[in-house]
């Protein structure tokens, strides 16, 4: 009886008080922490590490740098799945960037934006941050031309839910202007980073380095609008040089990878091409024929640095013979065996060499010097007041881009007498100085292929010969953009539809704005 | 024995001391032949009667011979005979189907007479679960009951149910009822259900409960039925009474074995025409057919040789007709239960024990469950009797995964091209365990090495227990206090293994640990009393405190130091959480019943919650309801009508948030780089300011039971409001999140339910009853966010379909692409010719069949009853992700039009020109794969759901009852309009109803059942 009572008085004691001040702390979750006791500096390595590619299985990597942007460049091929070798469309490859980079990039260095706004002691990370925005919305909008900007990020610390899309003119002023604020608001004597900043934590001076990378990233956006607003471009690209720019491979900016976390931290795509999923080894993923030729016909000392014979190993430059892209292996007309140089077996064709470029702990390089030299050599062609000549900064581009490979790996050194034969025997030519920088750029950002690809759009350098495979999604034409995502159209109906309506339909052939060649 | 004999005597004693004119007799039931003790023997027109004793047997004085006794017992039909000249009268009573005019078990165990009730109730009795069983006691409500659509998605056995009453009232949430088992709130949350990548049914919480240890089943349909369970009580309660020695006569003891076998069905209905190959060719050589693993886009099949993707040579002709029966086994299940009893006049006890082992038709997986039911209840003294009740289950199960082919065995066996026979991939791996790939796309995994080699384990231990004290000072008046708690310890596994072509180290993918706790303690404190000869007055006043506290530990690692070893202590790479959402909800509540002559009868109630999920400015919400019974047949003098009834009810109920929804809460990865730890912010955005959602129902119904019986019906009607749902709505990406917890969507539900029933046939010899029910519930999306017209809650793994709730319309539009065409209706062809498909998504259906019904029947022949369930729903549609896939990989009986040919297709180009060009069929139907209209299918069927054959053995001696059973279930459909796949073939049981996408095949199942009572 007693404890009958006892229960009914309890549970009523308890009911009827209506005793709720436990609630919130019932409604707690203690396996995480509130804003005030985060370190903001976590926020800048995910949105860091995130820009390398997604820590699920290199998910936009794989998708979009690989399977798209390698292969429509002609610097690697592949002759079964990868549709961007023949230009056919797989959308939920093609959204990869749209589906993953804003909830692990943008989410991450907005909010890092907030939490150090106001507060003295973030004074230079905030400043970072800016800097780093704009090297993820570069890529993002580069890919698909117009996307959620200046109202991206903002669902928790705003409402929104739908941001609007603007305008990738719009997106390149803001990014130049921002580049230049932070840059200048980068205070030498106020907070450093640390090693949360994996790029530069552990330089001597990081806040230098960022003053830098944030000039170097501004001649990058600048050079990117020579064709659609050629003073435009000029203006930012003579501010980037006076604002000081990179000036040797010690400055140039990579995250270097951790193998020891898996999936999460490793390099992304080491992990494709040479590791879980090997790629490279496997008969799947060649260098193509067209990049294996540039290299071979100019005697390029890099040759025999990038390629090696799948099956054999063989790194002889002599032997390198690169697979022609838009073949398949199902023994019609297009099959590898009608390739007139066909090596007698797919795996007798070469591919990257992984000993020195595909290591798990390898670097992801953001820009290197070779690339700001390179279009240094491209302003200075076009008159721009960037000091020094066209030749000057094309010799020193292709000597940092054979020299910077030791970062890669040690022993992937150049010796520099054959830098210097290969610079005789290819000398700058002004009268075809946009080609032969272009070709310069497109080796210089091997591995980077977003870059490559949106540097190729640009100045439609190499010349590539596109393939025709049957069924591909642009009658043999190389893509011009990339695809977003469906989940926009339900999510976010009506400013997907303006987006469109201002820049055309959703397809692979609708050119980006600042892509007016 | 001893404690009852005295009470017997004392029985006979009274009665002689009155005694004038006796007649005594047995009372039996029609169907097993066994005594009926405690039914109620009534002089008509009387107060007077008697009770039957242990063996059915009954004596009672009457005055003269036109006195009519009425008998009457829970679960039975009302008997009235006129005694005349008989001395003797020997009564066999019929099982109540039509479940009016009895006493049901409502809201907190409260026992009403069902005719005061304003609301809908069913009950279903327990023997229809033991016989044409399925191993889930949802899957077996199908077709039972009017307005609860139960379905199971395709994922085996120890998968998921889904089941729903009244429609589906909340877009992203629960809208499953709440299940009591003998008053112990069960959580019925599903473990693991599938998305849109890939996975497997972690099975639920009902799926744990022993059929044969049910006595009834009773749903509470609407709110006004449930608002005294609070928020959880909004979509319907099923109460699941469990059986207990109460009714036995000293010691019982019951037994009952059931052995049922499953084959798979194979709906595939596709081209043997055309072989493996591509571009109009065969292989050519192993690399080629390597490349055409999944591609039936070959040469026509002439019989010749060809080279495989083994290597060998192997006749270019239809051979896969035989696959599916070839790789999917036989299933078998064993399941036993043992049963000891034993009650007497101050206590009773039941201790159950029940055994089921399954081998699942997936090579590999199989289910087991055992459980322990033990049941007591004792009278402390007069006034107090204390009860308890602990349901143990023990359960496991190897599974299969489901959707996407990744480690999926039943992906690649439903579409080898029709040259390739399953029994070349098998076993599936080398003499190293490596998997032997007969396609280059490493991620469509061969089917034998996804069956023998993958691993989808899940372990369950289950306690579910409740102690309860009920003391009654006074006849009019208790107090009762109750404590219940719902436990698990639930283990679920998934491991990719050493050797699979796409991660040749494996993984241990999920090594998930959960502790869920919840315990709800309660008091009630009832007064019933007759005022006066018209008025009579009930009221309940309750409380309850609801604790939940779970713990959920979750391990990932990769790159293990011995193969085959999934240790995460041996692996390089690992990962680690840990989670423990936790809440209180805090009740109080009150009820109010009025009677009126025993015709008018009116029931207010009303509950206030505070939850802790809720912010704490809106953490506290109020809902009442009212309702009102008019048994009109009391006032009338028809004798042609036993009873009529009208019922009317409002109710409204409250609901909170899912926990930690209110804040934005801060973490980090697994893994640090290079020392660096990386944050980590979760992508749905948390709301501060949510507020509790409402739902009220209206219902209005009525009941009436005519000819003695002989035919009965119920009708009811509707309208069911949701307004402040809390949602999870899509957002753009671009927000930076995925998902956000909003108060936004306004749903409506109305429907209206009828159930007639009957007993057409009725002789000594030969009893047919027949209950047939349908009902039809349309749901209205009213309102979503400000702006939004649309939710996305599903996308099919090819990202061509998608289940959206769109404003104007029913919960769960399935959403496909059409063609695109212009104004004037032209196909507008892409840029090599081919016809595209349109921008956006249109509205092809909803996934949920509005309409839903059954027809059940069972017929008695002496001894032998015929029993059988016809089931139907109407008007859902599903999406197709086998035929999407058989269009693009040339296995489709559509792809045969124009093949080799190529198809001359005619439309605009983006201009607006007139453009027609010949393109190869591969290219065409591979468009048409995307087109996602084509692949959506209207998902009506009728179904032979269920059919069993049992023979009663007559007066065994000692043995109280034996029975024998032939059973089958999911038999065939009488009409179905899905091409190669099962109507019935969801793979999750979540709100995304309406994609099919590579589950598990469904089966029929064919068995026996015997049942012995000592």
């Amino acid at each position: 009886m007693k404890n009958l009572l006892y229960i009914v008085l309890t549970t009523v004691a308890v009911t009827f008080s209506g005793c709720t001040s436990e609630f919130e702390d019932i409604n707690t979750d203690k396996n995480k922490v509130a804003k005030e006791s985060y370190v903001p500096s976590y926020h800048l390595s995910r949105a860091q590490l995130e820009y390398t590619g997604n820590s699920d299985f290199s998910y936009d990597t794989w998708r979009i740098n690989i399977i798209y942007s390698s292969m429509m460049t002609q610097q690697l091929a592949n002759a079964s799945w990868y549709a961007g070798d023949k230009y056919m469309q797989n959308d939920g490859w093609a959204n990869a960037s749209f589906d993953v980079a804003y909830n692990d990039q943008v989410k991450y260095i907005v909010d890092l934006l907030n939490i150090t706004e106001t507060d003295p002691l973030y004074a230079n990370l905030h400043q970072i941050a800016r800097i780093m925005k704009v090297i993820i919305f570069h890529r993002l909008t580069d890919l698909y031309g117009e996307i959620p900007y200046s109202e991206a990020g903002l669902a928790y610390h705003e409402g929104i839910y739908a941001p609007k899309y603007d305008t990738q003119e719009f997106i390149y002023t803001d990014m130049l202007n921002e580049l230049k604020e932070a840059a200048e608001a980068l205070d030498a004597s106020g907070d450093l980073p640390g090693s949360g900043d994996l790029i530069y934590g552990s330089a001597a001076d990081p806040i230098g380095q960022w003053k830098k990378l944030a000039y170097s990233m501004m001649l990058r956006l600048s050079m990117r609008l020579t064709e659609v607003a050629p003073t435009v471009a000029k203006q930012w690209a003579e501010t980037a040089v006076s604002g000081g720019v990179f000036t040797s491979n010690a400055d140039n900016a990579f995250i270097l990878h951790d193998a020891a976390g898996g999936r999460t931290t490793v390099n992304r795509n080491s992990n494709i091409l040479a590791g879980e999923w090997n790629a490279t080894n496997t008969g799947e993923v060649f260098l193509s024929k067209t990049f294996v030729d540039f290299l071979s016909d100019t005697n390029d000392p890099r040759l025999g640095l990038f390629a090696r014979v799948q099956a054999t190993g063989d790194t002889d430059p002599a032997n390198q013979i690169g697979l022609p892209n838009g073949l398949d292996q199902n023994g019609g007309a297009f099959d590898v065996s009608t390739d007139p140089d066909f090596p007698g077996d797919i795996t007798n064709y070469s591919t990257i060499r992984d000993d020195i470029f595909l290591s798990l702990s390898g670097p992801t390089f953001v820009i290197n010097y070779a690339q700001v030299e390179l279009l240094l050599a491209e302003a200075a062609l076009r008159n721009y007041s960037v000091g020094g000549t066209a030749q000057s900064h094309y010799t020193a581009g292709v000597t940092a881009a054979m020299e910077f490979l030791t970062q890669y790996n040690a022993t992937a050194e150049v010796p520099a007498d054959e830098i210097t034969t290969y610079l005789a025997a290819n000398p700058f030519v002004a009268a075809d100085g946009m080609e032969m920088i272009g070709a310069q750029y497109w080796v210089a950002s091997f591995l980077d292929w977003y870059e490559v690809w949106s540097n190729w759009r640009r100045t439609g350098y190499p010349e590539l010969t596109p393939v025709n495979y049957p069924g591909n999604a642009t009658g043999g034409v190389i893509p011009r953009r990339m695809i977003y995502p469906s989940h926009e159209a339900s999510n976010n109906s009506a400013n997907y539809a303006e987006a469109i309506s201002r820049q055309g339909t959703n397809t692979f052939l609708t050119k980006v704005w600042w892509d007016a060649r | 024995m001893k404690r009852i004999l005295p009470f017997c005597m004392l029985m006979l004693m009274g009665i002689v001391v009155l005694g004038q004119q006796t007649v005594s007799g047995t009372v039996s039931d029609a169907q097993s032949g066994e005594p009926i003790p405690g039914a109620t023997v009534l002089i008509k027109g009387t107060d007077s009667g008697t009770t039957t004793d242990l063996d059915g047997k009954f004596r009672i004085q009457i005055e003269n011979e036109t006195d009519v006794l009425v008998f009457s017992s829970i679960g039975f039909a009302s008997v009235e005979q006129v005694v005349g000249s008989r001395a003797i009268i020997t009564v066999a009573m019929d099982a109540d189907i039509t479940q009016l005019g009895e006493v049901v078990v409502t809201a907190l165990g409260i026992e009403r007479d069902s005719k005061t009730l304003g609301y809908s109730v069913s009950r279903v009795k327990g023997e229809q679960f033991t016989k044409a069983r399925e191993i889930s006691v949802a899957d077996n409500l199908v077709g039972r009951v009017a307005g609860l659509n139960s379905s199971a998605p395709s994922t085996g056995p120890g998968g998921s149910s889904r089941v729903t009453i009244r429609g589906n009232s909340s877009l992203s949430f629960n809208n499953q009822p709440l299940y009591v088992i003998n008053g112990i709130q069960m959580n019925n949350d599903n473990l693991g259900s599938v998305g849109k990548w890939d996975g497997a049914d972690f099975g639920d919480g009902i799926s744990s409960i022993n059929p044969d240890d049910i006595e009834d089943i009773t749903v509470l349909k609407g709110g006004a039925a449930a608002a005294l369970y609070g928020q959880r009580g909004r979509n319907g309660v099923i109460l699941i009474t469990t059986k207990s020695g109460k009714s036995s006569q000293g010691l019982g003891v019951e037994f009952n074995s059931n052995v049922a076998i499953s084959r798979i069905n194979d709906f595939r209905d596709f081209q043997e025409k055309y072989g493996q190959g591509t571009l109009g060719a065969a292989p050519t050589d192993q690399t080629s057919a390597l490349n055409t693993g999944l591609t039936s886009w070959g040469a026509p099949l002439d019989g010749s040789m060809v080279t495989l993707f083994d290597g060998r040579q192997h006749p270019y002709s239809a051979v896969s007709g035989g696959n599916l029966n070839d790789f999917y086994e036989t299933g078998a299940t064993y399941t036993n239960s043992l049963a000891i009893s034993g009650g007497g006049e101050s206590g009773s006890v039941r201790l159950s024990l029940g055994d089921l082992r399954n081998t699942s038709v997936y090579p590999g997986a199989d289910y087991k469950r055992q459980t322990i039911n033990l049941d007591a209840s004792y009278k402390l003294s007069p006034q107090l009797t204390g009860s308890a009740n602990v349901n143990y289950t023990k359960d496991g199960a190897g599974r299969t995964k489901v959707n996407d082919a990744p480690g999926n065995g039943n992906y690649a066996i439903m579409f080898l091209p029709p040259n390739v026979d399953a029994e070349y991939l098998a076993p599936g791996y080398d003499e190293l365990k490596n998997e032997i790939r007969f396609g280059s796309d490493a991620f469509t995994t061969n089917p034998y090495f996804a069956a023998n080699r993958f691993i989808t384990e899940t372990s369950k231990d289950r306690v579910l227990s409740v102690a309860s004290l009920r003391y009654a000072p006074l006849e009019w008046l208790y107090v009762q206090a109750r404590i219940a708690n719902d436990f698990y310890a639930f283990n679920a596994t998934q491991i990719t293994p050493t050797g699979t072509a796409y991660r040749p180290t494996g993984g241990l993918d999920l090594q998930r640990t959960v502790n869920y706790n919840e315990t709800n303690a309660d008091f009630l404190v009832g007064i019933n009393k007759d005022v006066n000869r018209d008025f009579s007055i009930g009221v309940t006043l309750g409380g309850n405190l609801l604790k939940m506290q779970q713990k959920t530990v979750e391990v990932n690692a990769s790159g293990f130091a011995f193969p085959f070893l999934y240790n995460p202590g041996t692996a390089t790479t690992k990962g680690a959480n840990v989670t423990e959402p936790q809440k209180e909800v805090h009740s109080l509540y009150g009820s109010v019943e009025l009677g009126f002559r025993d015709m008018l009868f009116l029931n207010i109630t009303d509950r206030n919650d505070w939850s802790s999920t809720l912010p704490s400015g809106n953490n506290s919400y109020n809902y009442p309801s009212v309702n009102l019974s008019y048994v009109f047949s009391e006032s009338l003098n028809m004798p042609w009508m036993n009873m009529g009834k009208i019922r009317a009810g409002y109710a409204r109920v409250g609901g909170d948030a899912p926990v930690f929804a209110t804040n934005l809460y801060y973490g980090t990865l697994g893994n640090a780089i290079n020392g660096v730890p990386l944050g980590n912010v979760d992508n749905n955005v948390p709301n501060p300011q949510i507020e509790p959602l409402q739902v009220t129902e209206l219902e209005i119904g009525g009941e009436m039971e005519f000819l003695q019986k002989r035919l009965f019906v119920d009708l009811a009607w509707y309208k069911k409001q949701t307004l402040n749902d809390i949602v999870n709505v899509g957002i753009s990406r671009g927000s930076g999140y995925q998902t956000a917890v909003v108060n936004i969507a306004e749903i409506e539900n109305t429907g209206v339910e009828f159930l007639l029933g009957g007993v057409p046939v009725k002789t000594q010899a030969l009893t047919w009853t027949s209950t047939f029910n349908i009902s039809n519930n349309k749901n209205t999306v009213i309102g979503l966010a400000e702006g939004q017209d649309k939710l996305t809650v599903g996308e099919s793994r090819n990202g061509r379909a998608f289940i959206e709730h769109v404003v104007g319309k029913p919960f769960a539009q399935v959403m496909a692409y059409d063609y695109m065409r212009d104004d004037a209706g032209n196909l507008i062809l892409g840029a090599t010719g081919l016809p595209q498909a349109a921008s956006e998504l249109t509205s092809q259906g909803t996934g949920v069949h509005p309409v839903t019904g059954g027809w059940s029947n069972d017929v008695r022949f002496k001894n032998l009853t015929l029993s059988f369930l016809i089931d139907f729903k109407y008007g859902g549609v599903i999406y197709s992700g086998t035929n999407a896939i058989a269009y693009g990989n040339g296995l489709h009986k559509a792809t045969l039009e124009g093949r080799g040919d190529g198809i001359t297709v005619s439309g605009v180009d983006a201009d607006g020109n007139t453009v027609s060009s010949t393109v190869t069929d591969q290219n065409y139907y591979g468009a048409l794969a995307g087109i996602s209209k084509l692949q959506v299918y209207d998902a009506d069927f009728i179904k032979f759901r269920s059919l069993s054959l049992t023979y009663n053995f007559p007066n065994l001696g000692n043995i109280k009852g034996l029975s024998i059973s032939l059973v089958g279930r999911n038999l065939f459909y009488i009409k179905k309009s899905t091409p190669n796949i099962d109507p019935e073939s969801n793979y999750t049981n979540g709100n995304a109803q309406g994609i099919e996408y590579l589950g598990l095949p469904t089966s029929k199942t064919y068995g026996i059942n015997l049942g012995i009572k000592f």
